[in-house]
This record gives structure tokens, sequence and C-alpha cells, in this order.
């Protein structure tokens, strides 16, 4: 699988230029540890004046901030770096050196720079999850794979809209920083769609998918998987793949024709 | 002399704010844009509003209705949009790439241009900043629950609490004179003053012995302390001792900032310039 | 005349780690570093004047941008002493930072986003300079530099010479009296190379500025400084008069020659050493006093479609300075020697 082994290299390499920077490692370690810390302080913190958020009780909530933190994690080392290199490439006109490899363009700004020492929310988000399950005593393989497999689907919806926005930058060369958008996303989608007062579901459902990326895992680790919300999701993440997939050939194309 | 020193330190002063205000004025789109990422306290509000939809949360002797929290984190996004901090990137920048190096070179604090800096970008928030105060307060129907004085105050106390998390952020981006990792710091900076400042509880929701040592810390003075002022929860001795902690940060903090600055110009190598 | 600037021993070292090529040598690396010293400027003296303007001449990493910044207080030395207008730079006071400028090729003072000219009124107000003297000096630069059309343009719009004469504008607004030049005229084109080189010269011609000049342009040394200071790997390896350096150190120029129709390399070699052949583009090495002569004889004798005459670069100069190996006397030694 020539995939496969890129992506192994990528990693590598980038492993390689993370270790030269031993403070780096270090603090992105301790964030890590500390935004996880912090993150169930205040759940307990809340659940110490009250029993449950919009009717989740506190191993519920404990899994809904594991997916959270995974996704961020999987932002922070993944997506980020990733995709916000684009608008570099772009304006450095670096973006000509990636074209003439022979790999699939999207595969390479996708993959190429990924800051493995910040996965560790990944980690903590993954033992948070298994907790809040054990805790309800749902802690199937089955349940966890599903809930691995909606991420996913949550993951590829946010890696398309952020790359159709980075994919922008061959027009616009400030397009500014998308990832704000994503980070108040995660912020809101710490806690369930239904804690909100009832006019913010609906934007939070259908405008702001927050429900889905966040929600929807979390209820299938706990076993309480809401099918039609699932299917629905797993739609769009595919609509979403191939629609960021044709953006990204369409502005290419365009660029390629472009530039002189 | 003094006097001269003082007058020529204005005008510098006036000179800067004027220059960074326009430059702020170039980057408004991206400004506009940056905002969004201050919404997190109105949604954490929504949270608490919804909870406290039955009835009041109490804690630590007082209690606080829909309202209470509608107000407080609503002081809290003003608090945070008046508090956008990127020093710590500056400073990184500037010590790793050397482009510290043209501010060492003027007789002015180059700190003096970092601070200008920031207040210029909030020059250009104030409109949409305080817009969305007003209005989160009216959805909410607690404009009305505001007064003159405390309202007068509460602007008051932004002052420190700018200061204070300008001062932190500033020593945390001068480590970079000894670490390449500065940058990465940046976040948990920011997780610990929310949490501990009571950014996402307010700080009289948490267990009585850990609510007491909060309160003298400087997250505590950067963002409880203006939202109880706003609450007009907060008065008379108790006011005081707020605005004399916030004091007390902003001396402690600013000395250890010169200190590190000092130690760390000696290790400056310009490299890059 | 008093001196200005007075350096003895004057040196800086750095920490660099080590590290081993791969994945292991990097998994190693974050446990266990290893070390070195790295010696910029390793022991530098000497004593400028007022009112002299010294070529501070050097291959690339041999520590002359090093130098530059001690003495203007951006670096703090490892050792030594270091003394300019009788401040210790390191100190940064203010009345120091009103007498000197650091000019740097890649490092601007101009605010990106605005016109230059919003830049010039915020170092009017930093340097207190009276508005009346500003007006005047303002008007002075922008004649001298020919800025009128450029200085109400944002910066970020300026092609690079503009920018960069913006920049020197910038640094000369509050009349400094020791001026340190760090290739100044790198990335100009020839014309502007010769606009800042007069500038140059008419500023310390009027206002008696002590100036220190590095470059790679030899043009930019001959034309300014008539007293060069050679550093290599740390250490001054000459420091006089700029023409006994090249008459001692260059006392070759190459002649570029682009042939009208082929010919052999024996056939070239006979006027004077023969550097490079290659098809119809070839080098020649000549003594200098020899130049106007072959040049005329090659002109004469063979079919020339151009000819250009060069300065051989700097690089080859200085590295004549060290041909001979360490410990030996070189040429250069003797030289020093001879001026101290």
């Amino acid at each position: 699988m020539r995939s496969l082994r890129l992506i192994l290299l990528f990693l590598r390499n980038s492993l390689q230029v993370e270790m030269e920077y031993r403070a780096n490692l270090l603090a992105s370690l301790l964030t890590a540890l500390f935004s996880g810390a912090l993150s169930i302080l205040t759940l307990l913190g809340i659940f110490g004046r009250t029993a449950e958020i919009g009717g989740w009780d506190l191993p519920r909530m404990i899994a809904l901030v594991g997916v959270s933190m995974i996704i961020e994690g999987l932002i922070d080392c993944w997506l980020y770096p990733s995709l916000n290199a684009i608008t570099e490439y772009v304006r450095q006109g670096e973006l000509d050196l990636l074209l003439i490899r022979p790999i699939n363009s999207q595969f390479m700004v996708s993959f190429r720079n990924i800051r493995i020492w910040f996965a560790g929310n990944v980690v903590l988000g993954i033992l948070a999850i298994l907790y809040g399950m054990q805790a309800q005593h749902v802690l199937t393989f089955g349940h966890l794979a599903l809930c691995f497999l909606l991420i996913g689907a949550g993951i590829a919806i946010l890696y398309s809209i952020w790359l159709a926005a980075a994919t922008l930058a061959f027009w616009f060369t400030k397009v500014g920083e998308v990832s704000i958008i994503a980070y108040t996303l995660m912020e809101t989608g710490r806690f369930p769609v239904s804690a909100y007062p009832a006019w913010a579901r609906f934007a939070l459902t259908y405008v702001l998918p927050i429900a889905f990326i966040t929600n929807v895992p979390a209820e299938a680790a706990m076993g309480r998987l809401n099918w039609p919300g699932a299917a629905l999701g797993l739609c769009a993440a595919a609509i979403a793949l191939a629609f960021g997939n044709f953006f990204w050939r369409f502005g290419l194309s365009r660029y390629s024709s472009a530039s002189s | 002399m003094k006097g001269a020193r003082l007058l020529h330190a204005m005008r510098i002063w006036r000179q800067l704010l004027v220059q960074y205000c326009a430059v702020a004025m170039t980057y408004r789109v991206q400004s506009a844009i940056w905002m969004l990422g201050g919404l997190m306290p109105i949604a954490i509000m929504l949270i608490w509003v919804e909870l406290a939809a039955k009835g009041p949360i109490s804690g630590n002797g007082t209690s606080y209705d829909r309202h209470d929290f509608a107000i407080y984190f609503m002081a809290m996004y003003l608090v945070r949009q008046a508090t956008v901090m990127w020093s710590v990137l500056i400073l990184d920048r500037g010590i790793r790439r050397g482009e510290l190096a043209p501010l060492l070179l003027r007789p002015m604090p180059p700190i003096w241009a970092h601070m200008a800096e920031h207040l210029g970008e909030i020059v250009i928030r104030l409109p949409i900043l305080l817009g969305v105060f007003v209005l989160g307060l009216v959805l909410t129907d607690t404009l009305g629950q505001l007064t003159v004085a405390n309202t007068a105050l509460f602007a008051l106390s932004l002052v420190g609490a700018w200061l204070i998390f300008f001062f932190i952020h500033y020593c945390v981006g001068l480590l970079a004179f000894w670490m390449e990792g500065a940058l990465s710091l940046e976040p948990l900076i920011w997780y610990f003053s929310v949490i501990l400042g009571g950014g996402a509880i307010p700080i009289d929701l948490f267990p009585a012995v850990i609510r007491d040592i909060l309160t003298w810390l400087p997250f505590a003075a950067m963002l409880d302390f203006p939202g109880q002022i706003l609450l007009a929860k907060i008065g008379g001795a108790a006011l005081l001792l707020g605005f004399a902690k916030q004091i007390g940060w902003v001396i402690a903090l600013s000395l250890l900032r010169q200190k590190i600055w000092r130690a760390g110009l000696k290790r400056f190598s310009a490299v890059g310039a | 005349m008093s001196t200005v600037i007075a350096v003895r021993g004057l040196r800086k070292e750095y920490k660099v780690h080590h590290k081993e090529g791969g994945f292991l040598g990097s998994l190693k690396s974050v446990v266990n570093r290893r070390y070195s010293t790295v010696t910029a400027v390793g022991g530098v003296s000497f004593e400028i004047s007022e009112g002299e303007i010294v070529g501070f001449l050097g291959p690339n990493g041999a520590g002359k941008t090093t130098t530059l910044k001690m003495l203007s207080g951006l670096l703090h030395p490892s050792g030594g002493n270091v003394s300019v207008l009788g401040f210790e730079p390191k100190q940064r006071q203010s009345a120091f930072l009103r007498s000197i400028t650091l000019v740097m090729g890649q490092k601007q003072q101009l605010a990106w986003d605005l016109a230059a000219v919003d830049s010039f009124l915020l170092n009017r107000v930093i340097y207190d300079i009276p508005d009346d003297v500003y007006r005047h000096r303002l008007g002075e630069l922008s004649e001298m530099l020919s800025l009128q059309e450029v200085l109400n343009k944002p910066v970020r719009k300026l092609s690079l010479g503009e920018r960069m004469k913006c920049e020197l504008a910038l640094a000369l607004l509050h009349q400094p009296k020791v001026l340190f030049l760090d290739e100044p005229t790198i990335g100009l084109d020839v014309n502007m190379q010769r606009a800042v080189r007069d500038f140059i010269a008419a500023y310390n011609d009027r206002y008696r500025a002590t100036i220190m000049l590095t470059s790679h342009y030899m043009d930019d040394v001959e034309a300014l400084a008539r007293r060069v200071m050679v550093i290599d790997g740390g250490r001054i390896a000459f420091d006089g008069d700029l023409n006994r350096l090249i008459a001692e150190q260059s006392p070759k120029k190459v002649l570029r020659l682009k042939l009208a129709s082929a010919q052999s390399a024996e056939r070239l070699s006979q006027y004077a050493e023969l550097r490079r052949l290659d098809d119809l583009e070839a080098e020649l090495l000549v003594d200098r006093y020899l130049v106007p002569d072959t040049a005329s004889r090659l002109l004469a004798e063979l079919p020339i479609a151009d000819i250009a005459i060069e300065e051989q670069p700097i690089e080859d100069v200085i590295g004549a300075l060290f041909r001979n190996s360490p410990g030996k006397p070189t040429a250069a030694a003797s030289l020093t020697s001879a001026v101290s």
C-alpha cells in the first residue's frame, strides 16, 4: 500500500523535525495533559452543582469531552498544520514544487505536515471515552468501533470544509484564519446540543453540524446510537469528501492555467 | 528635566497609538474573522442559562440565577475580546528570527511598541465588541440590571485585567530567549486563565477551599473580578481589595517581566538579522 | 582626532548542538545532546577615529555582522572591551542609541502596512527631532536619495531598491554620528548602488560621521573607504590602507572575453594565465598593471565580440591572505604589524 508507506514516511520526517525542538515536545505534552485535566475538572465542577447537563449524566459527558479531545487533537496535529500550509504554499509559490511530484496533490498537502506530538489530546480523549463507557458498563468493542467510525466521519466533514476553505487560497491569498471557525466549533461541541436553548439547537445541528461531529459519536460509544443521525452523518461525510476533492481539483486546474 | 522626559514619553505614546491604530485598520477584515473565535463565552453562557432555567444555582453563600449567568458571561466575552493577546507570537518571532533587532536600536523600550500594537487592535475591535455586548444583554433581558457606577467600575477593572494578561503573555513570550517552544505554551495560558479565573464556571461555584485560593491568583483578578463588579455582587471593602489585588499583580508581573527581559537580552543572538 | 570606536579583545561565542543523522540520531538527541562552542568572533582589536570610513571585509560567516551587532549593542559580547562614543553599547543608553545607526540589508524598520512617511513621523517623535529640523532633514534626504515619489506609497508596494533607500533615509533621520552599514547596497541595481555610495560619501563629508561599512562589493569599498579591516574566521587578518591591500593581495584582474570564433587554450594562454575556457567564453587572469596593454593586444589580434575587465572576487583576495599554512607568518600578518 503505497499511500500507507508514504504516510508513514511523512510521519517519520515530521517526528524527526519535532525532535529537534525538545522544548516544543515537552510543552505540547504538558498542554495536552493540562487541557485534559482542566476539561475534566470543569465537568466535575459543574456536576458538583447539578446532576445532568441537557439530560446527559456525568459518564456520558466524559465520553463527550473525550470525543471533543480526540477531534481537537486531530485538528492540532493533522488538520491545522497540513491545511494551513496551503495558503503559505500558494503565497510563496511553493505549490508548484509539490505539484510536479508524482503523488496525488491532495494527498500531498493533506499529509505532509503532521505534528505528531500534538496527538497527546487524542490519547487522553480515548482514555476519557473508555472511562465513561466503563462507568456505565457499556464498554464493548462494537460500541467503540462505531464511535471511532463516526468520529472518522466527523473528521471527514471538518477536513473537507477546511480543505475547501484553504482551496480558496488559490483566488484570495488573504484567506485568513479558517482555523478560528474550527476551534470555535469545537468549543461549542463540548456540550450536548440538548443543553443549549431551543433556538440554538437547530443551528447547531444543521448549520454548524456540531451535533453530528461530537454528540453522535459520544452517544454511539455509550450504546445509545441515534441511527438516523448516524446514517445522515455518514452520508454527509461521503458527500463532503467528494465535494472537497472536486473543489480541490477544480481550484488546481484554475491555478495551473492561471500561473505563467 | 523629568518633566521634559515625561512629555517626550507622552508624545511617543501618542504617535505609537496613531501608528498602530492605522495598522490595525488595514487588518480590520481579519480582525472581524478572528473575533468569531471569541464566542465561546456566549456558548457557555447559553449552557448555564439553560441549567439555571429550573432555578438559581448557589454556592459559597451566593446564588446565580439565569440573569446573573447572562451578565457574568457577557462580561467574560467582553474581557476575552478586550484582552486578545499575541505577544508570545511577536516575541517568539522577534527573538528567534531577529526581528526584535530594529526595536532594540531605538532609544525607546520595545515593550511600548508591543503594548501600542495591542491597544491599536482593541480600538478597531471596540465597535463590534460593544455592539455584541449590548446586544447580548438586551437579548437576555439584563441590560436594565446594570448601573452607571457598576459599568464605570467594570471598565476600570478592565484596565487592570488587560495589564495582567499582557504581562503574563509577555513573560511567557520572553521564554523564547531560552527555548524554541514558547509558542506552544500559549494555549496553556488561556486554559489556565479560563478555568482558574472563572471563565467557564464562576469561581463562586467551586468548592469553598478551592475558591478561596483562586481569588488570590492573577486569573481571578482578570476575569472573575470584573464579572463580579458588573453583577453588583461586590462592594465596599471587597471592591477595594479586588482593585488592590489587581494593582499588586500588575506590579509583580511587571517586575518579573523586567527581570526576564534583562536576563534574556544577554542571550539574544539576533540570528537571521 | 579623537577615537570614536575602541575595541579590545572582543569575543563572541555560541553553543551549538550536534546531532547524528537518521531517525535514531534524532531520538538520541532528545535525551542526550552534545554541545560544542562556535567562535563567531575570536578576539578582535582596533580603533577608529572620528570621520573615518572603514571598510569591513570578509567572507560570509567571518564575523563581520556579529561584530557590528556587538558595536551597536544588539549582542552582548562573550568577552573583551568595547566602547563607542564613550558608551558601552550593551547598556543601550538612550544617548548612545540616538547617536548611532545600524543599517542591515534584510531587516527593516519601516512599518510594512503603512506609507514610508508614517515610519518617518514615528522616528521623528522617538528621537525627539524638532519639527523644523525634521522637515529640513527629510527634504535633504529625499533629494539626495530621490524619494519624493516614494514616501507616500505603502511600503509593501515598493520595489526592493525603493525600500532600501527609504530604510537608509529612516536610519539617518536622527543624524547619527556613527553609522554601521551592513551590506547597504545588496540587491540594488548599479545606478542605485552608485547613488547610495555618493550619498554615504556626502553624509560623511558634511557631518564628519564615523562609518563602518561591510560589503561584498569591492566597488563599495573602493569608492568609500581608505582604510579596510579584513576579518576571517573571527579574527582580523588585515587592518590598513585599502590601496596596499589591493596592490599586495589582489595583484591581478579578471579579463572576461566573449569570442567571435573559437580559439584554442594554447593561443589564449600566450597572453595571460587562462582561468577558464567554455566554448566562446574565456577568463584570463592578468597582472593589474598589464591590463591595458594585454587588453589592447587581445582586441587587436583576436576576434573578440565583447570584453569586460573585473576585479577578482573579494573571496579570492581574502583567501589569498591565508594561502600559507597556519603558524607561518603570512603576508597579511606582516602588513598588520607594519600598520599597528
